[in-house]
């Protein structure tokens, strides 16, 4: 270190003195002060390029300040930042942490001792003051530029605001703050835009979450709570209801805003109305969704294809074997020279030729030569693509026949004109079908008979039925003649009889006492018969009127019916005669009436064949015999000769005179007309003398006892 | 008890006629007995026509109408008497040999006002008669008379 005690004067006047001169060593820094170190601003001299960079300490100073205590700045000797003893001397630039330090190089001091040290100095001096005028200069004017820059950029911030407030509507993106202490809302107009509400009208949180539609608005509220209270900045897309109702989607950001003590006192934000955008990512889903389905469709397409082409391989394959391992006969061959051009092996089997054998042949060589000319006419008809020829005979290689039905195809065979034959042996079939035709015949004649004898049933059935029509109609014609005919009896024969009877008495009253017993004996006589003529027509006309009464139950009871039979029986009797027998017969089931009139007449009947017994007995009773209840009545009475039974039930046959037993012959037959007309049958037997029993069947209604 | 009325006997049969008369007579009935022979004549009395067109007025008793008659029979005088109302109420009697049931019926569907079977017997025929003039032209008071 060299230790140089200089005197100012002496060493700078020399220096100002020669100014301007040319130092080598000389340098002027504008520096500025960063704490212990110093930054230099100008291009350092010896160090160029290094402008702007740090360099600690600039001047190592191991001395008092130089020329301290004078009037002007002080001058100091250390070592610069190349390490060089150095002198220097610093001023501040005005309203500036700058400093601007002039240096010169010891050495160079020491080399121009008193005069150019002097001169030096104060060129020095010089150049330092002027260097502070200058960075004064400069100074003002960065100042200028600077405010003018500030300026330009109030204006252009201006410019921007307007702009954005043109994006913001053009983006429908607004700006809002909600004050937490007051919790007004300031918006910007989009914000009101996008709501749809007049500028400024937006003033509550309350009303701005209520335009969320329903499902958002829970979310709204929780992002706002948490940006209010934690400070989560918010972001949300959510579907909002404007004022005039539309549905809309809606991008909020939010952000909270704290002041000094980090106390979160407002929270505001962007809102943006992102329908547009929504739809377009919506219409881009779809279309990206309908590339991806056309892709899709493609590849499988092409997949199909290839599968197809599988397919298609495998299927010619498959054809190729249908055709050879066919269990038909088939074959193809040329429509021109009706040569076969391949064969089936169910074919080879069939008609016993080789494949070789046949492709030298026509299908003429598997006919019978009578056979041909039909053939050809066959395969020259003009042709129908599938064809059905219908049965052939086709003879073998061994001369044997069989039956065929030709099924045909049109088809082009290595480009000739062909038909593929399908042969389906029939013989068997055929020969069924053929036996089972002339069993059809049988059958058709069988069944022809069977209608030739229905009909003749048919038509004998209406005859029997036309002769019942007939019949039934003679019979009623009868029926009626009947009716006229007891009319007539009733009303045309009784007349004479009473005429008969009326004027004997008439002859009796006038000519009684002239008359001879004998006489009067005949007149009595006539009045007698008159009587019994009369009794004949009554019971005649009872008889026929038999036919005419009703079928129905009568509300009486055998027991009922035997007392009644006894008491009439009594009353003929003329009272001096009581049963010897009576029992309670045992029935008060009630009876048919038939039933009843039938017993009636045999009860009298048996009651005045016993009239000389003493006792009499009757019985009466009945019982079951299949479907039909069979009664009788049975007495003790004279009876009757076993060979006039037929007799008995005719009309006016009697087998007693009338002397002995009064009656007109016709009760029996009344009873049999009764029964038989209720699908009945009687019948009797007798001994003369020995007792008689009179029987009747009557079928047994269902459901009842006998 | 009215002046004695006459009867009015219509019967086609000459010895039924007789012996209705005898019957009548032989229980002294003085009322008299008109004998007409058919439905025609029994009609022609009751209106005053015909034959009998100049009788003199007034209506039988009774009138004993047999049912088998020429010409017009009695069903059909019945139907006739019973369905004019100037003669519906005079008493008709049908004598008759027939103990047919339809006759029966019909005869009291018409309006007959009794129905006497002829007796066969002689005796039962006059018992017959007589009851039935007698309780007829004697005891049955007659309606109130009509203008015929």
């Amino acid at each position: 270190m060299l230790a140089l005690d200089v005197s100012v004067d002496d060493s700078l006047f020399p220096l100002l003195e020669a100014l301007p001169t040319a130092s080598r060593t000389m340098e002027t820094l504008l520096v500025r002060r960063a704490g212990d170190a110093l930054l230099i601003l100008s291009e350092p001299r010896h160090r160029p390029g290094r402008a702007l960079r740090q360099y600690t300490p600039l001047i190592q100073t191991h001395s008092a300040p130089v020329g301290a205590g004078g009037s002007g700045p002080a001058i100091v000797r250390g070592r610069d930042y190349r390490d060089v003893e150095v002198l220097a001397t610093a001023r501040p630039v005005l309203d500036s942490p700058w400093l601007v330090v002039g240096k010169l190089d010891l050495s160079e001091v020491g080399k121009r001792w008193h005069a150019k040290a002097v001169l030096i100095l104060l060129t020095f001096l010089l150049a330092v003051g002027l260097g502070a005028a200058l960075v004064v200069l400069a100074w003002q004017r960065r100042e200028q530029a600077h405010y003018r820059a500030l300026a330009e950029a109030g204006a252009a911030l201006r410019d921007s605001a307007a702009l954005m407030r043109i994006a913001g509507g053009m983006a429908r993106f607004g700006g809002w703050s909600v004050d937490l202490a007051t919790q007004r809302v300031t918006s910007s107009e989009e914000v009101a835009a996008i709501f749809e509400l007049p500028p400024g009208s937006l003033r509550t949180l309350e009303e701005a979450f209520q335009f969320y539609a329903p499902e958002g608005r829970e979310r709204i509220r929780k992002a706002f709570a948490d940006c209010a209270q934690y400070g989560t900045p918010g972001d949300e897309e959510l579907e909002i209801l404007t004022a005039s109702g539309r549905r809309l989607w809606v991008r909020t950001l939010g952000e909270a805003v704290r002041d000094e003590t980090g106390r979160i006192i407002r929270v505001q934000g962007a809102f943006q109305d992102i329908t547009d955008q929504k739809q377009a990512a919506a219409a881009t889903q779809a279309a990206l969704a309908e590339a991806a389905a056309s892709r899709e469709a493609l590849a499988s397409l092409v997949e199909d294809l290839e599968q197809t082409t599988l397919r298609l391989r495998a299927s010619e394959e498959q054809y190729r074997a249908l055709f050879a391992a066919n269990p038909h006969s088939l074959w193809v061959y040329d429509i021109e020279t009706l040569r076969f051009l391949a064969i089936n092996d169910m074919t080879v089997a069939s008609y016993g030729y080789s494949r070789e054998e046949f492709l030298g042949m026509t299908i003429q060589d598997i006919r019978p030569a009578e056979d041909v000319p039909a053939l050809r006419e066959t395969v020259n008809q003009a042709g129908d693509v599938l064809r059905r020829s219908g049965v052939w005979r086709h003879r073998r290689k061994d001369g044997t026949t069989m039956l065929v039905e030709i099924v045909s195809h049109a088809l082009s065979w290595e480009g000739r004109p062909a038909r593929l034959v399908l042969a389906n042996d029939v013989t068997a079939r055929e020969e069924a079908r053929q036996a089972l035709e002339a069993s059809r015949r049988a059958l058709l004649s069988v069944v022809e008979d069977h209608q030739r004898v229905e009909a003749e049933v048919r038509r004998l059935n209406e005859e029997l039925e036309q002769r019942v029509r007939e019949r039934t109609a003679q019979l009623e014609a009868a029926n009626r003649e009947l009716e006229a005919f007891s009319y007539s009896v009733s009303h045309d024969l009784r007349a004479p009889l009473r005429h008969i009877s009326g004027y004997v008495d008439l002859l009796r009253k006038q000519a009684d006492a002239a008359l001879e017993p004998a006489a009067r004996r005949y007149l009595q006589t006539i009045a007698e018969a008159a009587h019994e003529m009369g009794a004949l027509i009554d019971d005649l006309l009872a008889f026929s009127r038999v036919g005419r009464a009703e079928m129905h139950r009568a509300d009486v009871s055998m027991d009922e019916l035997v007392q009644e039979a006894v008491r009439v029986a009594e009353r003929e009797a003329g009272g001096g005669r009581s049963p010897g027998s009576s029992r309670r017969w045992g029935g008060s089931r009630p009876i048919r009436k038939c039933s009843r009139l039938a017993l009636a007449n045999l009860f009298s009947n048996a009651i005045k064949y016993t009239r000389d017994r003493t006792p009499a007995v009757i019985e009466v009773g009945s019982q079951p015999d299949g479907a039909m209840s069979v009664f009788y009545v049975r007495d003790n009475g004279v009876g009757f000769d076993m060979r006039y039974v037929d007799k008995l039930f005719g009309v006016f046959q009697r087998l007693h005179s009338a002397a002995e037993f009064e009656g007109t012959g016709i009760g029996l037959a009344n009873v049999r007309r009764i029964i038989s007309r209720h699908g009945g049958r009687t019948w009797a037997q007798g001994v003369v003398d020995g007792g008689a029993t009179f029987y009747f069947s009557l079928p047994r209604p269902t459901g009842t006892a006998p | 008890m009215n002046p004695l009325r006459h009867i009015l006997l219509a019967d086609d049969n000459p010895r039924d006629v007789e012996l209705t008369l005898t019957a009548l007579a032989d229980h002294r009935l003085a009322n008299e007995v008109i004998v007409v022979h058919d439905g025609t004549q029994a009609l022609d009395y009751l209106y005053h026509r015909g034959a009998y067109a100049t009788r003199p007025p007034g209506l039988p008793a009774v009138v004993l109408l047999d049912l088998k008659m020429p010409k017009i029979n009695g069903r059909e005088v019945l139907r006739t008497l019973k369905g004019d109302p100037q003669r519906r109420t005079l008493p008709v009697v049908v004598l008759t040999s027939s103990r047919e049931a339809p006759d029966l019926a019909e005869c009291y569907r018409l309006g007959a006002n009794a129905y006497v079977v002829k007796p066969v017997e002689f005796t039962n025929f006059v018992a017959a008669v007589k009851q039935v003039g007698a309780f007829w032209a004697i005891l049955n008071e007659p309606p109130p008379a009509v203008a015929p």
